[in-house]
């Protein structure tokens, strides 16, 4: 049987053929699946709120244990003595406990370092297993200690807060926080991870920190509505603690000194109006043997003074005989198009200025100075747009509107009317324009607002609960007892688990913010930035005109009058404003 | 040696992710839950593609439950590109990532957006869910 049909074998007889080939790809490289495993703690809704916690003495259901990792290995069996667990502000979580080590294993100390580690505190079944736990801490091993006499390793971890943040980008920090970051307030080469976050932090009244899962975050001080409330019953004897802020630590007014130095393109222009004949007729201004004004003289004295034509309309010559005494004048088309009578228009001149906007900025809580009397700060800051050097872009406009092949085409200032100056500021840089300005200047009044209501927020009040992992640094607690009511934002709270003694409890410390009475709302003016006017200002001063017509000894000259100091030289405005900083004053009431 | 396209807490690709907590109420109540997670590398120089037909296939995440019937659902999990668009995405289902092939370096993460919200569920740690990236190829670009 044939393999192919005549007509194929005939083509093939006949010589015609072609190759098929099939590419082949190879792609070598590693192979593998990202994966990202989750993790559901479902928590009894008790216990995620803080309502309940398995450290309670109170509750005959109380049975807790500690669950720490490290490496991801379960060594809590490992632990003794205490672990403590201690967030603030602001500040790395920190946990440090102790391992005991079976005797004779080896241990190679340095592989301890950057271990990771992960402290639950937890519930515990019949068997002991971990039952709820809830997340005190994850980090990593900063500081193994190997007690060779009593064969313990005491570990020092952290979650390594400067470490993480120096490892965020910018957008990131920023997005956090929501806040203001100039490059005229903080340094753009240094404002880099964690001194971003203390520049941007420094604009926001928050606190940032990473939460027990390490996952960066900032929580407002604003503590307007309590998450957890301890009565009390459930507040550790004797355990309770006030500190209030001294005096001398208050700050209640901010003055700011900030000043924006630019360029402002000008524009000045005269109405020009003059007529030669000057009222007595062109045929008794010939007959007197006068000279007509010739046109180029006109614009070359322009030209000479630096002066340019915004609009400029010659008064021609008669196109008609006219008669004079005897004979006629007769025009003449060729000579007469560089002739005229007079003419009229507008004339512009542009300079350039420096303009000084001095900001008297200040920042403050009327009632806090009422309180304790003024306790300020100060703080100053300035931007100077250096774009464009104003003397070489007046020469070059002088050029463009003398010179029509002039290659360079400067920014030109608004057409001013006749009688007036116009001004727009020079362009400058993204970062030295009027928009970086009023960031700059918005950046340090939010700065001035987050110090003042730092400063008074430094009441403590300190007490001591059976250990709740729900306490954080993103809570606002309650407290009331016989003795105090108040609610504030967690500053620090300190986990201590002692598994020899099964004592376990939360030492807490909450911010109070308080001046002159229990939950007043101090208002806030918004935090924006003002900027002087840049307006067309009329001027007085007028060119004279002086034409010798007599023929001969013509000549034609106008001088402009010099522009005044006022205009030309750097312009001081000074913008003063007062910003009221917000306060909104925490519960606090004391009872003897 | 595995392929260095992880899963990160930050678009700077800083804080890799071994795993995502989700803390929830066991009466439901804490209710859904967004996250926000960047699938990169910071590998210098890397290109990855799907393992069939690479630099034809787009690459997808897929919610994956390794036990089925027991534990969580995969519809749990609703994936999106945007915040705004979890709340039309589809509970449990793969989302493209509209790419084939993702580069190497935090510029090039991309970002998948993730509701959690498990219901009511009983007390206890709930780890058979993931997340899976389709299997991919790590190349020198």
């Amino acid at each position: 049987m044939a393999a192919f049909d005549s007509s194929f074998d005939s083509a093939f007889d006949s010589g015609w053929s072609t190759d098929v080939s099939l590419p082949i790809r190879i792609i070598s490289g590693v192979i593998g699946t990202s994966a990202l495993p989750l993790t559901i703690q479902s928590l009894p809704p008790g216990l995620l709120s803080g309502v309940e916690t398995l450290a309670d003495p109170a509750s005959a259901s109380a049975v807790w244990r500690p669950v720490v990792k490290i490496g991801g290995l379960d060594v809590s069996d490992n632990v003794a003595g205490t672990i403590a667990i201690t967030a603030q502000e602001g500040a790395a979580r920190v946990a440090s406990f102790t391992l005991l080590l079976a005797a004779g294993s080896s241990v190679n100390l340095p592989s301890w370092t950057g271990k990771s580690v992960a402290i639950d505190f937890s519930g515990a079944d019949g068997s002991g297993a971990a039952v709820s736990p809830m997340r005190l801490f994850t980090g990593v091993i900063d500081t193994p200690n190997f007690d060779i006499n009593r064969g313990t390793l005491s570990i020092q971890a952290t979650d390594d807060l400067q470490g993480v943040c120096d490892g965020l980008p910018d957008s990131t920090i920023d997005s956090i926080f929501s806040g203001r970051w100039s490059s005229a307030v903080f340094d753009k080469a240094e404002s880099k991870g964690w001194q971003r976050v203390q520049d941007v932090g420094a604009t926001v009244q928050a606190s940032f920190d990473l939460n027990p899962y390490r996952l960066a975050r900032a929580t407002p001080w604003l503590a307007a509505v309590a998450d957890m409330a301890f009565d009390g019953d459930s507040i550790e004897d004797k355990s309770l603690v006030i500190d209030l802020a001294d005096r001398a630590s208050l700050i209640n007014r901010v003055k700011i000194d900030f000043s924006y130095r630019f360029g402002l393109l000008r524009s000045m222009a005269w109405r020009l109006d003059f007529d030669i004949l000057n009222g007595i007729g062109f045929a008794a201004f010939i007959d007197q043997n006068r000279q007509q004004l010739i046109r180029s003289a006109v614009t070359e004295s322009l030209t000479s003074a630096g002066v340019y034509p915004i609009t400029l309309d010659f008064v021609p010559l008669p196109t008609v005989a006219i008669s004079i005494g005897g004979g006629f004048w007769i025009p003449n088309p060729y000579t007469d198009q560089n002739l005229c009578l007079g003419f009229s228009g507008v004339v512009g001149f542009d300079f350039g200025q420096t303009r000084d906007e001095v900001h008297n900025i200040v920042v403050e809580n009327a009632e806090s100075i009422d309180r304790v009397g003024v306790l300020d700060d100060t703080m100053s800051g300035a931007l100077e747009d250096k774009s464009l050097d104003l003397a070489e872009w007046e020469q070059r406009r002088w050029q463009i509107k003398t010179d029509q092949n002039a290659a360079f085409t400067p920014a030109a200032p608004p057409v001013p009317a006749a009688g007036t100056i116009a001004s727009a500021a020079a362009p400058a840089t993204s970062e030295t324009d009027r928009a970086a300005a009023s960031n700059a200047l918005e950046t340090l009044i939010d700065i001035a607002k987050t110090k003042i209501a730092a400063s008074h927020r430094q009441s403590r009040v300190a007490f001591t609960v059976p250990l709740n992992p729900a306490i954080d640094l993103d809570k606002v607690i309650a407290v009331d007892t016989s003795k105090i009511g108040a609610t504030g934002k967690v500053i620090a709270v300190r986990h201590v688990m002692d598994v020899d003694s099964a004592r376990a409890v939360s030492e807490v410390s909450i911010a109070i913010t308080a001046i002159a009475g229990t939950g007043i709302v101090h208002g806030a003016t918004p935090t924006a930035a003002a900027a002087a006017p840049i307006a067309a200002v009329s001027h007085a001063v007028e060119p004279v005109i002086v034409y010798d017509s007599l023929a001969g000894v013509s000549s034609f000259s106008i001088t402009f009058p010099a522009i005044d100091d006022e205009a030309r030289n750097t312009e001081t405005v000074v913008i003063a404003e007062t910003f009221n900083a917000p306060l909104i004053e925490d519960r606090f009431v004391v009872t003897a | 040696m595995s392929i260095s396209l992880k899963f990160y807490a930050d678009a700077g690709l800083s804080i890799p992710l071994t795993e995502l907590p989700v803390v929830q109420a066991s009466d439901g109540s804490t209710g859904a839950q967004d996250f926000i997670v960047y699938l990169g590398s910071i590998a210098v120089g890397k290109k990855f593609q799907t393992t069939v037909n690479p630099g034809g296939n787009h690459i997808f995440v897929t919610p994956t439950d390794a036990a089925s019937g027991a534990g969580v659902a995969a519809s749990a999990i609703k994936l999106a590109l945007t915040n705004g668009a979890l709340a039309a995405a589809p509970a449990g289902a793969a989302r493209d990532l509209g790419v084939t092939q993702i580069l190497s370096g935090a510029a090039n993460a991309k970002p998948v957006h993730m509701r959690v919200n498990a219901g009511a569920l009983s007390s206890g740690t709930y780890v058979d869910l993931s997340l899976v990236v389709t299997s991919c190829v790590e190349v020198s670009v």
